[in-house]
């Protein structure tokens, strides 16, 4: 492993604004540090490593947070020099010199020496974020802060937190803010909310770091790289998981006997099968987006502990995605289910029977001869109605998308019951609260237009075709066909993703 | 470590954790890092690891010896099949041997199955459904008779294994190879045996063929052979064998040793070539399998594994929290004193009631907190009434100036602005409480009266 000097990049701020937060987001870690939403958590510096490849390129450094700024600013300042300074000279110290003289004296072990922490890892680094809760007035402390950094002589850049609209409905001052770093020369500066960064974050602040350290472009050009080429591979690997469950599901075919006590209780396994394969889709998902069921996700559907809090087969779970349940289903005592006449394989098309004679062997025939029996019998076969499989695409695409856009800064979601929120779900509803059906209507259609594309149906169709195809039918689904049509399906998510 | 093994295992670990969500990996991954040199070896060490603890290893490799040994016996029903097929195709050694029947029987399907082969090998993908078939033919057997745990994570990881990487179409080439290969030796090695031991004649037989095709039949598969050094019989014997056998030692021994030359040259050979070229091949895809870094599960593992190799400790113990002391001291007002102050800390103005006491204005930066406690030092007042707030995170800097101004009073509230909005309410509130200061929570009618009332 060659570690070739990374660089050093402190990130640096008032307490309380995020500092970890933007580190967990930056690197994809909900584990590192302690995130609460209390001053002084961060007591420690820690550095987390940031690699390029197999290479670590660079290290942020977590710091605690600056409290004391104002009186610390006056004791760096003061003419008188605190501590006999023979080393020092009389002659006028620069910024740099103040704040090694400060490190020196007994009031860093004291008084300030958590800010003095602070200090000596920006002097020891080649850049520092300022992070800055866009939320808060701009205050003298704030300032003092900002001075305190520019005596360190390093280049700093400001990162805008909590610019997104938050549960407290607490507006960011984000103009007010940057009036303020101008006044300090501070203009190079970054909007990053590590709870749901834009798309873009990222980019942004390498592109900020190149601007501040220009020596370093190619590197952070790399880096930019390699972050867009993971992000598309979580994105098709997402589309593939879900396809996987699509075609499963769709593919699906549960057969029973034609009276009432056996349908019951043939749709209880079907309900009971589907939300454990929805729910392994969903794992799939959160693992791949390095997310764990417990972290929270900001999305206009509820989800707890990873899990959606509304059933699968329950009707508001259609309304809430904007989805019409099918006549079929709707008219029907079985909810979610489409019922079929067991037909024996004819109704498949002739091409499907011999595929399935020839192309799953022994297997395959046998199969045949239990759906031939059931049809003498009189058997039915349970499908899942076109309007949950509908459903279950847009559920697992909306997840999707609140994982691409979702910062690893997880929120504790005591500070809910804390406020006597008990209408709010645990996860923060806020682009989609009842009220604002403006952005509740955009926000569906978003999702629901990848499953309302001609092809999306064609291949529900054609896996419905394919019995075989799907894990709950047979542990032995796969074929190239069914890779084809899975291919087929992330595909057309893929091709549907900018609208997401 | 690389090879087909190492792969499937990490292709394995890579459905259950996809599946069932990550496996327990911190000891995994330190090892994986402090083992392996490469990222790829890393996934796949991991990925070992995590299958010994997870006993995924030992059902693989009891399914690769059920697999060996039902080749095995495939072979064995091969050999006997093609031993038995030799000694039938020449029948009882009264009856003169036909030479081309002899022939079309050992040599046509296995022909014509090798020209199938070979077609749907260059048109392409189709073939891998049939390497789906016997693949599922083998997963069906091991479901039957093999109680394997994991089967399922098993099946899926071989199928994107070997699919993908094209191994399964050489895989099952290789096997099908190997039987034809197995039988068509015994066959050859039975008539050897019956030339040895019985007495045969040989002819050719025709009802409404030219004479001459035969001789021309014969001719051009004997060609290879000839060339081999091995002697054929001539175009006078084969013209003399049609329909008539002649009963010479020098022609039966011609005319074995051509019947079993053909069925080696044209039979044999072809499927030991072919059976070579798809083990090579099946052995050069396998060999140099080992898992993209590229794709979102590789990324994701990879991450974790990098997070084990440099998890960073703080660089230093914590500092201490501080302390405050609580003050509730009397106080000696001097007669200048005022009786109600108010004054606001980093706030961006003073609420309107709020000017009707005695205002020293808004705290926040340095002159303002000297100007402030140089105003309280010449007339402290009875009551100090510190406008905060609630909005903001109580930092240390703002404790303290709370802790410093509060000495100057001789009672002290807290109004808290935004008291109910923010989520730091309670943290202010521990805080202050460790300074034994009380809290006024956003009611300007508390307010009003506190300082209203004689202390």
């Amino acid at each position: 492993m060659a570690q070739r000097n990374p660089l050093n990049i402190a990130v640096v701020g008032h307490t309380n604004t995020g500092k970890t937060s933007l580190l967990r987001t930056l690197t994809r870690d909900t584990q590192f540090g302690l995130v609460d939403n209390a001053p002084g958590t961060t007591r420690q510096v820690t550095g987390a490593a940031h690699w390029l490849h197999e290479v670590i390129a660079l290290v942020w450094f977590d710091t605690p947070g600056l409290e004391d700024s104002v009186a610390l600013f006056d004791w760096v300042e003061s003419p008188e020099p605190q501590t006999p300074l023979a080393s020092h000279g009389s002659t006028r110290l620069d910024g740099p010199q103040k704040i090694q003289r400060f490190l020196e004296s007994p009031s860093a072990h004291h008084r300030f020496e958590q800010e003095a922490r602070v200090l000596e890892k920006v002097l020891s680094s080649d850049a520092a974020l300022y992070v800055i809760d866009a939320r808060d007035p701009v205050l003298a402390k704030h300032r003092d802060e900002l001075s305190l950094l520019s005596s360190c002589a390093k280049p700093v850049i400001a990162v805008l937190n909590f610019t997104a609209p938050t549960l407290d409905g607490r507006a960011s001052n984000v103009e007010e803010w940057l009036n303020a770093l101008a006044r300090q020369a501070l203009h190079v500066h970054v909007l990053f909310d590590t709870v749901s960064p834009a798309l873009d974050a990222e980019r942004d602040l390498f592109e900020a770091l190149t601007q501040v350290l220009p020596k370093h472009r190619a590197l952070f050009t790399d880096l930019i790289e390699q972050t867009e080429i993971a992000r598309h591979a979580r994105r098709t690997r997402a589309f593939e998981l879900i396809a996987d469950m699509m075609i499963d599901l769709a593919a699906w075919r549960l057969p029973t006997a034609n009276n009432g006590v056996a349908r019951t209780e043939a749709q209880h396994t079907q309900q009971t099968r589907a939300r454990t394969r929805e729910q392994q889709c969903i794992d799939g998902l959160l693992l791949t987006y390095a997310f764990n069921r417990h972290d929270v996700l900001n999305m206009p559907l509820a989800m707890t502990d990873g899990r959606w809090q509304t059933d699968l087969f329950a009707p508001e779970a259609l309304r809430e995605v904007g989805i019409e349940l099918s006549k079929g289903a709707a008219a029907g005592a079985l909810a979610g289910a489409a019922v079929d006449v067991m037909t024996g394989g004819l109704s498949l098309g002739t091409g499907t029977v011999i595929g399935a004679a020839t192309g799953a062997g022994w297997q395959g025939l046998e199969r045949w001869g239990v759906r031939l029996l059931g049809r003498v019998r009189g058997y039915r076969e349970l499908t899942l109605d076109d309007s949950i499989l509908k459903l279950l695409a847009v559920r697992q695409l909306k997840l999707l998308q609140a994982l691409d856009r979702r910062g690893h800064a997880a929120i504790t979601p005591v500070s809910v019951q804390n406020q006597h929120h008990e209408n709010i779900p645990i996860v923060p509803n806020i682009p989609n609260t009842p009220n604002s059906l403006g952005t509740n209507v955009t926000c569906h259609t978003q999702t629901v237009i990848a499953t309302q594309t001609k092809a999306f149906s064609q291949l529900l169709r054609l896996a419905r075709q394919h019995p075989e195809w799907s894990s709950l039918q047979s542990q032995s689904n796969t074929s190239a066909a069914r890779d084809k049509a899975v291919a087929a399906l992330t595909e057309n998510f893929g091709s549907n993703a900018q609208l997401i | 470590m690389r090879g087909l093994k190492p792969y499937l295992l990490y292709k394995t670990i890579e459905q259950a954790e996809t599946q069932r969500g990550w496996l327990d990996d911190s000891a995994a991954n330190l090892l994986a890092v402090s083992q392996a040199k490469t990222p790829n070896q890393w996934l796949l060490t991991r990925a070992q690891i995590l299958s010994d603890q997870a006993h995924f290893t030992d059902p693989l490799t009891a399914i690769r010896s059920t697999v060996l040994w039902s080749n095995v016996t495939l072979w064995l029903v091969c050999a006997v099949g093609g031993f038995l097929a030799g000694l039938s195709v020449l029948g009882s050694a009264n009856t003169p041997v036909n030479l081309l029947w002899v022939v079309l029987s050992l040599l046509g399907i296995p022909t014509l199955s090798l020209l199938i082969w070979a077609c749907a090998m260059l048109l392409g993908k189709r073939s891998s459904e049939g390497g789906g078939l016997l693949g599922r033919f083998v997963q069906g057997l091991l479901k039957r008779f093999t109680h394997t745990p994991h089967i399922e994570l098993f099946w899926q990881a071989w199928h994107q294994t070997t699919s993908a990487s094209g191994a399964q179409r050489w895989l099952f080439s290789m096997l099908t190879h190997g039987f034809w290969l197995v039988a068509l030796s015994f066959s050859v090695f039975s008539m050897a045996i019956a030339f040895s031991v019985k007495h045969y004649v040989f002819l050719w037989e025709t009802t409404w063929l030219d004479p001459q095709t035969f001789v021309q039949i014969a001719s051009f598969l004997s060609v290879i052979p000839a060339k081999l050094n091995i002697a054929m019989p001539d175009q006078a014997l084969i013209s003399q064998s049609g329909n008539v056998a002649v009963d010479a030692w020098q022609a039966r021994s011609l005319w074995a040793r051509w019947l079993i030359a053909v069925i080696l040259v044209w039979g044999v050979l072809p499927r030991l070539f072919f059976f070579i070229l798809s083990a090579w091949r099946w052995h050069q895809t396998t060999a140099n399998l080992t898992p993209s870094t590229t794709d979102a599960y590789a990324l994701a593992c990879l991450a974790r594994l990098k997070r084990a190799q440099a998890r960073r400790e703080p660089e230093a113990e914590p500092g201490l929290p501080d302390t405050w002391r609580s003050t509730t001291q009397a106080i000696a007002l001097p007669h200048t004193s005022l009786d109600a102050v108010v004054l606001g800390i980093e706030l961006r103005a003073l609420p309107d009631w709020a000017k009707h006491w005695t205002s020293l204005g808004i705290v926040d930066n340095q002159s303002s907190r000297e100007a402030v406690l140089q105003m309280l030092t010449e007339r402290p007042p009875n009551k100090l009434l510190i406008y905060c707030d609630a909005l903001q995170t109580p930092d240390r800097g703002t404790l303290r100036l709370i802790d410093n101004l509060q000495k100057f009073a001789r009672h002290n509230q807290v109004f808290l602005m935004h008291a109910n909005e923010g989520p730091h309410t309670q943290i202010w509130q521990k805080s202050l409480a460790k300074m034994g200061l009380s809290i006024i929570h956003s009611s300007e009618q508390d307010a009003t009266q506190w300082l209203n009332a004689t202390h």
